[in-house]
Protein backbone atom coordinates (compact mmCIF):
# COMPACT_ATOMS: atom_id res chain seq x y z
CA UNK A 1 0.00 0.00 0.00
CA UNK A 2 1.01 3.41 -1.25
CA UNK A 3 0.57 7.20 0.63
CA UNK A 4 -1.98 8.15 -1.98
CA UNK A 5 -3.72 4.66 -1.07
CA UNK A 6 -2.89 5.62 3.07
CA UNK A 7 -4.49 9.54 2.49
CA UNK A 8 -7.67 7.62 0.96
CA UNK A 9 -8.28 5.33 3.91
CA UNK A 10 -8.15 8.55 6.15
CA UNK A 11 -10.61 10.39 4.22
CA UNK A 12 -12.97 7.45 4.60
CA UNK A 13 -12.59 7.63 8.02
CA UNK A 14 -13.41 11.20 8.04
CA UNK A 15 -16.82 10.12 6.10
CA UNK A 16 -18.37 7.58 8.39
CA UNK A 17 -17.89 9.71 11.54
CA UNK A 18 -19.35 12.67 10.13
CA UNK A 19 -22.33 10.49 8.73
CA UNK A 20 -22.74 9.03 12.18
CA UNK A 21 -22.23 12.36 14.12
CA UNK A 22 -25.14 14.16 11.50
CA UNK A 23 -27.54 11.75 11.31
CA UNK A 24 -31.32 12.82 12.79
CA UNK A 25 -30.38 16.69 13.41
CA UNK A 26 -32.56 18.99 13.26
CA UNK A 27 -31.42 22.26 11.46
CA UNK A 28 -31.86 24.08 14.91
CA UNK A 29 -29.92 21.49 16.54
CA UNK A 30 -27.14 22.38 13.84
CA UNK A 31 -26.29 25.99 15.23
CA UNK A 32 -26.39 24.68 19.08
CA UNK A 33 -23.22 26.49 21.00
CA UNK A 34 -22.46 25.01 24.17
CA UNK A 35 -20.94 28.36 25.04
CA UNK A 36 -21.35 31.82 23.27
CA UNK A 37 -17.85 31.75 21.61
CA UNK A 38 -18.01 28.08 20.05
CA UNK A 39 -18.44 26.71 16.83
CA UNK A 40 -21.73 25.07 15.91
CA UNK A 41 -22.22 21.69 14.25
CA UNK A 42 -23.08 23.27 11.16
CA UNK A 43 -20.58 25.95 10.71
CA UNK A 44 -18.06 23.02 11.38
CA UNK A 45 -19.14 21.09 8.95
CA UNK A 46 -19.75 23.43 6.32
CA UNK A 47 -15.99 24.41 7.20
CA UNK A 48 -14.12 21.20 7.21
CA UNK A 49 -15.93 20.40 3.83
CA UNK A 50 -15.11 24.11 2.16
CA UNK A 51 -11.42 23.19 3.58
CA UNK A 52 -11.22 20.37 1.98
CA UNK A 53 -12.66 21.32 -1.54
CA UNK A 54 -10.41 24.10 -1.73
CA UNK A 55 -7.24 22.31 -0.95
CA UNK A 56 -8.04 19.36 -3.06
CA UNK A 57 -9.15 21.25 -6.19
CA UNK A 58 -6.43 23.32 -6.16
CA UNK A 59 -3.95 19.68 -5.84
CA UNK A 60 -6.17 18.55 -8.65
CA UNK A 61 -6.01 21.70 -10.81
CA UNK A 62 -9.52 21.81 -11.04
CA UNK A 63 -12.89 24.20 -10.19
CA UNK A 64 -14.23 23.67 -6.43
CA UNK A 65 -16.92 21.81 -6.41
CA UNK A 66 -18.49 24.96 -4.61
CA UNK A 67 -18.31 26.85 -7.73
CA UNK A 68 -18.65 24.18 -10.56
CA UNK A 69 -21.50 21.98 -9.08
CA UNK A 70 -23.14 25.00 -7.69
CA UNK A 71 -23.43 24.04 -4.22
CA UNK A 72 -23.36 27.40 -2.98
CA UNK A 73 -26.55 27.86 -4.47
CA UNK A 74 -28.04 25.46 -1.83
CA UNK A 75 -26.12 27.24 1.13
CA UNK A 76 -28.03 30.77 -0.28
CA UNK A 77 -23.90 31.95 -0.22
CA UNK A 78 -21.78 33.64 -3.26
CA UNK A 79 -19.98 31.28 -5.65
CA UNK A 80 -16.94 32.95 -3.93
CA UNK A 81 -13.80 30.10 -4.02
CA UNK A 82 -12.32 32.05 -1.22
CA UNK A 83 -15.06 31.72 1.20
CA UNK A 84 -14.15 28.40 3.85
CA UNK A 85 -14.74 29.86 6.83
CA UNK A 86 -10.78 30.30 8.13
CA UNK A 87 -11.01 33.27 9.89
CA UNK A 88 -14.91 34.06 10.12
CA UNK A 89 -15.46 35.95 12.97
CA UNK A 90 -17.56 34.52 16.08
CA UNK A 91 -20.67 36.80 14.63
CA UNK A 92 -20.38 34.91 11.23
CA UNK A 93 -20.10 31.84 12.15
CA UNK A 94 -23.77 32.14 14.34
CA UNK A 95 -25.40 33.46 11.62
CA UNK A 96 -24.12 30.56 9.25
CA UNK A 97 -27.45 28.44 8.58
CA UNK A 98 -27.24 25.27 6.56
CA UNK A 99 -30.34 24.34 5.05
CA UNK A 100 -30.43 21.01 6.80
CA UNK A 101 -27.93 18.22 7.78
CA UNK A 102 -28.63 16.19 4.56
CA UNK A 103 -27.84 18.87 2.25
CA UNK A 104 -24.53 19.25 4.80
CA UNK A 105 -23.73 15.42 4.27
CA UNK A 106 -24.12 15.91 0.30
CA UNK A 107 -22.01 18.80 -0.26
CA UNK A 108 -19.42 17.09 2.01
CA UNK A 109 -19.84 13.80 0.27
CA UNK A 110 -19.56 15.17 -3.77
CA UNK A 111 -16.41 16.50 -2.38
CA UNK A 112 -15.06 13.47 -1.09
CA UNK A 113 -16.07 11.62 -4.27
CA UNK A 114 -13.71 14.17 -5.71
CA UNK A 115 -10.99 13.74 -3.64
CA UNK A 116 -11.02 9.83 -3.51
CA UNK A 117 -10.63 10.22 -7.57
CA UNK A 118 -7.88 12.84 -7.56
CA UNK A 119 -6.04 10.22 -5.40
CA UNK A 120 -7.04 7.30 -7.18
CA UNK A 121 -4.52 8.45 -10.01
CA UNK A 122 -1.68 10.10 -7.52
CA UNK A 123 1.61 8.28 -7.21
CA UNK A 124 3.72 8.43 -3.97
CA UNK A 125 6.65 10.05 -6.13
CA UNK A 126 3.74 12.38 -6.90
CA UNK A 127 3.26 13.24 -3.15
CA UNK A 128 6.63 14.71 -2.90
CA UNK A 129 6.54 17.01 -5.87
CA UNK A 130 5.79 21.01 -4.55
CA UNK A 131 2.81 22.25 -4.89
CA UNK A 132 1.70 25.67 -6.86
CA UNK A 133 2.14 27.97 -4.15
CA UNK A 134 3.56 31.35 -3.99
CA UNK A 135 2.73 32.07 -0.53
CA UNK A 136 5.67 29.79 0.97
CA UNK A 137 8.97 29.50 0.67
CA UNK A 138 10.04 27.14 -0.49
CA UNK A 139 6.20 25.78 -1.13
CA UNK A 140 4.95 22.42 0.52
CA UNK A 141 4.74 19.15 -1.17
CA UNK A 142 1.48 17.38 -2.14
CA UNK A 143 1.61 15.02 0.77
CA UNK A 144 2.28 18.34 3.07
CA UNK A 145 -0.65 19.90 1.82
CA UNK A 146 -2.62 16.18 2.01
CA UNK A 147 -1.80 15.53 5.72
CA UNK A 148 -2.51 19.50 6.58
CA UNK A 149 -5.85 19.24 5.40
CA UNK A 150 -6.35 15.63 6.37
CA UNK A 151 -5.16 16.65 10.50
CA UNK A 152 -7.59 19.98 9.97
CA UNK A 153 -10.56 17.76 8.90
CA UNK A 154 -9.87 15.14 11.05
CA UNK A 155 -9.41 17.41 14.38
CA UNK A 156 -13.26 19.35 13.12
CA UNK A 157 -14.76 15.65 12.96
CA UNK A 158 -13.50 14.93 16.47
CA UNK A 159 -15.21 18.66 17.52
CA UNK A 160 -18.36 17.52 15.52
CA UNK A 161 -18.34 13.77 17.59
CA UNK A 162 -18.15 15.74 20.69
CA UNK A 163 -21.07 17.83 20.03
CA UNK A 164 -23.24 15.11 19.35
CA UNK A 165 -22.64 13.63 22.75
CA UNK A 166 -23.51 16.92 23.83
CA UNK A 167 -26.69 17.54 21.89
CA UNK A 168 -27.82 13.84 22.17
CA UNK A 169 -26.46 12.73 25.65
CA UNK A 170 -24.34 9.41 26.61
CA UNK A 171 -24.51 6.02 24.39
CA UNK A 172 -25.26 7.89 21.10
CA UNK A 173 -22.40 6.44 19.20
CA UNK A 174 -23.62 2.97 20.77
CA UNK B 1 5.94 10.42 0.55
CA UNK B 2 5.50 6.95 1.90
CA UNK B 3 3.17 5.36 4.35
CA UNK B 4 5.28 5.25 6.98
CA UNK B 5 6.53 9.18 6.10
CA UNK B 6 2.40 10.01 6.10
CA UNK B 7 1.46 8.75 9.37
CA UNK B 8 4.37 10.36 11.20
CA UNK B 9 4.03 13.66 9.61
CA UNK B 10 0.30 13.23 10.84
CA UNK B 11 0.99 12.14 13.74
CA UNK B 12 3.93 14.94 14.41
CA UNK B 13 1.06 18.19 13.35
CA UNK B 14 -1.00 16.84 16.11
CA UNK B 15 1.79 16.83 18.65
CA UNK B 16 2.27 20.51 17.94
CA UNK B 17 -1.34 21.42 18.02
CA UNK B 18 -1.75 19.38 21.01
CA UNK B 19 1.16 21.06 22.79
CA UNK B 20 -0.65 24.72 22.14
CA UNK B 21 -4.31 23.50 23.13
CA UNK B 22 -2.52 22.59 26.20
CA UNK B 23 -0.31 25.17 26.97
CA UNK B 24 -0.41 26.68 30.69
CA UNK B 25 -3.60 24.66 31.60
CA UNK B 26 -4.30 24.03 35.46
CA UNK B 27 -5.33 21.42 36.99
CA UNK B 28 -9.18 22.84 37.64
CA UNK B 29 -9.20 23.28 33.86
CA UNK B 30 -7.46 19.77 33.25
CA UNK B 31 -10.67 18.67 35.18
CA UNK B 32 -13.32 21.00 33.99
CA UNK B 33 -16.24 19.77 31.94
CA UNK B 34 -17.39 23.02 30.13
CA UNK B 35 -19.89 20.87 28.44
CA UNK B 36 -22.06 19.58 31.02
CA UNK B 37 -21.02 17.26 34.02
CA UNK B 38 -21.37 14.11 31.95
CA UNK B 39 -18.99 15.49 29.14
CA UNK B 40 -15.39 14.52 28.73
CA UNK B 41 -12.48 17.07 30.38
CA UNK B 42 -9.20 17.94 28.48
CA UNK B 43 -7.59 15.67 31.52
CA UNK B 44 -9.46 12.60 30.70
CA UNK B 45 -9.13 12.91 27.18
CA UNK B 46 -5.33 13.32 27.15
CA UNK B 47 -4.85 10.00 29.61
CA UNK B 48 -8.02 8.52 26.66
CA UNK B 49 -5.96 9.49 23.76
CA UNK B 50 -2.34 7.99 25.10
CA UNK B 51 -3.77 4.49 26.02
CA UNK B 52 -5.30 4.16 22.79
CA UNK B 53 -1.74 4.97 21.26
CA UNK B 54 -0.04 3.23 23.73
CA UNK B 55 -2.28 -0.06 23.74
CA UNK B 56 -2.49 -0.51 19.83
CA UNK B 57 1.22 0.32 19.96
CA UNK B 58 1.74 -2.39 22.15
CA UNK B 59 -0.30 -4.69 20.28
CA UNK B 60 1.81 -3.53 16.85
CA UNK B 61 5.06 -4.50 18.58
CA UNK B 62 4.30 -7.03 21.09
CA UNK B 63 6.25 -5.33 23.51
CA UNK B 64 5.09 -3.96 27.03
CA UNK B 65 2.74 -0.85 27.08
CA UNK B 66 4.64 2.16 28.14
CA UNK B 67 2.21 2.19 30.87
CA UNK B 68 3.47 -1.06 32.32
CA UNK B 69 6.90 -1.11 31.74
CA UNK B 70 7.88 2.42 32.86
CA UNK B 71 4.77 2.55 35.95
CA UNK B 72 2.43 5.40 34.84
CA UNK B 73 0.10 3.78 36.35
CA UNK B 74 1.62 4.80 40.41
CA UNK B 75 1.69 8.04 39.02
CA UNK B 76 -1.82 8.53 38.42
CA UNK B 77 -2.80 6.59 41.46
CA UNK B 78 -4.25 3.31 39.55
CA UNK B 79 -3.96 -0.03 39.07
CA UNK B 80 -1.91 -1.55 36.35
CA UNK B 81 -4.86 -2.92 34.41
CA UNK B 82 -7.52 -0.08 35.43
CA UNK B 83 -10.86 -1.51 35.45
CA UNK B 84 -13.14 0.32 31.83
CA UNK B 85 -14.11 2.99 32.65
CA UNK B 86 -18.18 4.96 32.79
CA UNK B 87 -19.00 7.71 33.07
CA UNK B 88 -18.75 8.72 36.91
CA UNK B 89 -14.58 7.73 36.36
CA UNK B 90 -14.57 9.97 33.50
CA UNK B 91 -15.71 12.67 35.64
CA UNK B 92 -13.47 12.25 38.79
CA UNK B 93 -10.49 11.09 36.81
CA UNK B 94 -7.40 12.82 37.99
CA UNK B 95 -4.54 13.49 35.81
CA UNK B 96 -2.76 15.15 38.56
CA UNK B 97 -1.11 17.99 36.46
CA UNK B 98 -0.56 19.04 33.03
CA UNK B 99 3.79 17.89 34.00
CA UNK B 100 2.65 14.49 34.86
CA UNK B 101 -0.50 13.71 32.07
CA UNK B 102 2.04 15.20 29.47
CA UNK B 103 4.71 13.29 30.57
CA UNK B 104 2.79 10.02 29.85
CA UNK B 105 1.98 11.44 26.72
CA UNK B 106 5.49 12.31 25.60
CA UNK B 107 6.89 9.00 26.76
CA UNK B 108 4.18 7.00 24.25
CA UNK B 109 4.54 9.23 21.72
CA UNK B 110 8.41 9.15 21.68
CA UNK B 111 7.84 5.46 21.82
CA UNK B 112 5.27 5.28 18.82
CA UNK B 113 8.25 7.40 16.86
CA UNK B 114 10.58 4.85 17.68
CA UNK B 115 8.77 1.82 16.57
CA UNK B 116 7.09 3.53 13.70
CA UNK B 117 10.13 4.82 12.32
CA UNK B 118 12.15 1.33 11.86
CA UNK B 119 9.16 -0.52 10.06
CA UNK B 120 9.40 -1.76 6.53
CA UNK B 121 7.25 -1.82 3.48
CA UNK B 122 6.50 -5.65 4.43
CA UNK B 123 5.64 -4.78 8.30
CA UNK B 124 2.64 -2.73 7.48
CA UNK B 125 0.63 -5.96 5.92
CA UNK B 126 1.53 -7.80 9.07
CA UNK B 127 -1.45 -9.11 10.85
CA UNK B 128 -1.82 -8.44 14.67
CA UNK B 129 -4.68 -10.25 16.32
CA UNK B 130 -6.60 -8.45 19.25
CA UNK B 131 -6.09 -10.22 22.64
CA UNK B 132 -9.99 -10.52 22.41
CA UNK B 133 -10.76 -13.12 20.50
CA UNK B 134 -14.27 -11.28 19.58
CA UNK B 135 -12.40 -8.21 17.75
CA UNK B 136 -10.93 -8.38 14.36
CA UNK B 137 -7.61 -8.70 13.64
CA UNK B 138 -5.61 -5.91 12.29
CA UNK B 139 -2.67 -5.32 10.16
CA UNK B 140 -0.13 -2.70 11.48
CA UNK B 141 -1.11 -0.18 8.59
CA UNK B 142 -4.56 -0.40 9.88
CA UNK B 143 -3.39 0.07 13.86
CA UNK B 144 -1.48 2.72 12.93
CA UNK B 145 -4.52 4.60 11.00
CA UNK B 146 -6.30 3.72 13.87
CA UNK B 147 -4.45 5.73 16.40
CA UNK B 148 -3.56 8.74 13.99
CA UNK B 149 -7.47 9.35 13.48
CA UNK B 150 -8.04 8.51 17.04
CA UNK B 151 -5.02 10.80 18.13
CA UNK B 152 -6.63 14.09 15.73
CA UNK B 153 -10.07 13.77 16.90
CA UNK B 154 -9.36 14.24 20.55
CA UNK B 155 -6.82 16.86 19.57
CA UNK B 156 -9.70 18.75 18.15
CA UNK B 157 -11.71 17.93 21.31
CA UNK B 158 -8.93 19.27 23.27
CA UNK B 159 -8.36 22.69 21.75
CA UNK B 160 -12.16 22.70 21.49
CA UNK B 161 -12.75 22.54 25.37
CA UNK B 162 -9.74 24.84 25.41
CA UNK B 163 -12.00 27.63 23.44
CA UNK B 164 -14.98 26.82 25.96
CA UNK B 165 -12.60 27.78 28.72
CA UNK B 166 -10.85 30.07 28.04
CA UNK B 167 -13.23 31.88 25.23
CA UNK B 168 -12.07 33.14 21.65
CA UNK B 169 -9.31 34.49 20.22
CA UNK B 170 -6.49 32.34 21.69
CA UNK B 171 -5.57 30.35 18.78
Amino acid sequence: MEGPEVAADAFGRLKSILERSLEGLTPEQLTIQPSPGSNPIGWLCWHLARGQDDHVSNLAGREQAWVADGWHEKFNLPADPTDFGTGDSIERVRAFRAPDAQTLLDYYNAVHERTAQYLSTLTSEEMDKPVNDDRWTPPPTVGVRLVSILGDNTQHAGQIAYLRGYISGLGWRT
Amino acid sequence: MDVQELFLDSLAKADGDLRRAVDGLSRDELMAQPAGPRSNPIGWLLWHLTRTQDNLGSRATGKATVWASQKWYEKFGLEETPASYKPDTVNTFDPKSLDIIMGFYDAVYASTQEWAKVLKQADFDRESPAANPNQPSRTVRELLAIIVNDVVQHVGQVAFLRGMLREQGWY
